[in-house]
């Protein structure tokens, strides 16, 4: 087809649908091209048979049905929604309500930063009691771990005392510490996990359940 | 009743519909369900899921009526939710019927409304009509219908399909082109 874009403005040609200009350049060319011309007078024509084939008017069959299966419809919808009122609380629909999803968002978010915030104080009061017990002039009050709370002061101690004595440094002062911060010299007893965990894997090792058990670099079967 | 006078009344309706009034909402019913009718059929192209279409767009008109802009044009809002049901509900490509939303029909009620004349005539227009939009992609069909059948302007086609102006244009152009060149080819074989 040689003239695609004039074609396209032939099937264009009602009321509002081409523009001005574009109705005036489709005549101009219409009027030059003959090919054009008889595209559009077979449009014209054929226009008509398809009108005819697919304009008809189909006809509603039962409108008094149809009007009262949407009233009756919209009944049923009104009768739930007033039980629904009646019968109160529906979890499912609290849940889904903008305010409530707000609220869990906001809670979610709030708790997230209190575990945030506790984690940062923990590790920085971590290193500032490390600075503190090497320095000459330290004071208990000059610890940030003074505002943890009891349970966690302990803990945080208790951590450091086992990272001073691996390093193979003095632990006394960190004892004196402690006192200061009111805190049992009993729980300062330190707590090498990963010792802990390789005893109870050697002692399930050479435990009864298994018949093998290594005696150094030897593997030997336990005698029933 | 002129355009105006029913433009003005279905505004008031609209809000006493508002109002939950259901006999208000009974009129508008049957004020505009001849129209909602027509045009689901000449897409979905079945009595029954015509039907369906229009129960389905009253029923949402009423779920969502709160919302409802009174001075916004009924009829253009009916056009926007049964065409959008279509599509959504896939008759668009597949023209199976949908899950029935109203009760079974009373036997007697059902022998009463269809008189075969009205049958035959809905079933022959059906009929042409999917012989000659077989192959129409359902966006055409769409903007055909309701600006060459349903007689639209092509600012409230535009409004009713969300496609922009020269979208609706291409697609109108594209479709009377397909259904001319369909129609040639069906006269060609049964000559």
């Amino acid at each position: 087809m040689k003239h695609r874009k004039w074609i396209r403005s032939i099937y264009l040609l009602r009321n509002d649908e081409l523009s001005r200009e574009e109705q005036r350049a489709l005549d101009v060319h219409l009027n030059s091209c003959e090919s054009c011309r008889a595209v559009y007078e077979n449009i014209q024509m054929d226009w008509v048979s398809v009108m005819g084939e697919m304009s008809a008017q189909p006809e509603l069959s039962n409108p008094d049905l149809m009007t009262h299966n949407i009233l009756s419809k919209i009944e049923t919808i009104t009768a739930a929604v007033v039980q629904e009122k009646t019968t109160g609380f529906s979890l499912w629909d609290f849940m889904f309500q903008p305010r409530t999803r707000v609220t869990l968002q906001l809670a979610t978010l709030a708790l997230l930063a209190v575990f945030l915030v506790e984690q940062i104080q923990v590790t920085s009061s971590l290193r500032d009691l490390e600075m503190q017990l090497h320095s000459e002039s330290y004071k208990a009050s000059h610890a940030r771990v003074s505002f943890l709370p009891k349970a966690l002061k302990s803990r945080v101690i208790v951590s450091l005392k086992g990272r001073l004595e691996k390093r193979g440094l003095p632990v006394g002062k960190l004892e004196q510490f402690s006192g200061a911060l009111e805190i049992d010299a009993s729980q300062l007893e330190f707590q090498d996990f990963n010792k802990q965990r390789t005893r109870l894997s050697e002692k399930w090792f050479h435990g009864r359940s298994n018949p093998w058990f290594f005696k150094g670099q030897k593997q030997i079967r336990r005698q029933p | 009743m002129t355009n105006s006078n029913t433009h003005n009344n279905d505004a008031e309706l609209i809000k006493a519909c508002q109002a939950n009034d259901h006999e208000a909402f009974r009129l508008l019913v049957q004020r505009h369900q001849a129209t909602a009718f027509r045009f689901a059929f000449r897409l979905a192209c079945e009595n029954a899921d015509a039907e369906d279409l229009c129960q389905m767009a009253f029923i949402r008109i009423w779920n969502y009526r709160q919302k409802l802009q009174p001075e916004a044009r009924f009829s253009t809002l009916l056009y926007t939710i049964i065409s959008r049901l279509w599509i959504d509900t896939g008759r668009s490509k597949k023209h199976r019927a949908l899950t029935r939303h109203v009760e079974p029909l009373n036997d007697q009620l059902a022998s009463n409304e269809l008189s075969p004349e009205m049958l035959s005539l809905n079933s022959d227009l059906a009929e042409r009509i999917k012989r000659l939009s077989k192959k129409l992609p359902p966006r055409q069909l769409l903007v055909f219908t309701l600006r060459d059948l349903e007689d639209l302007s092509i600012n409230e086609v535009v409004r009713i399909t969300g496609i922009s102006t020269a979208g609706v244009k291409t697609n109108l152009s594209l479709a009377r082109r397909k259904l001319r060149e369909r129609l040639k080819a069906i006269t060609e074989v049964s000559l």
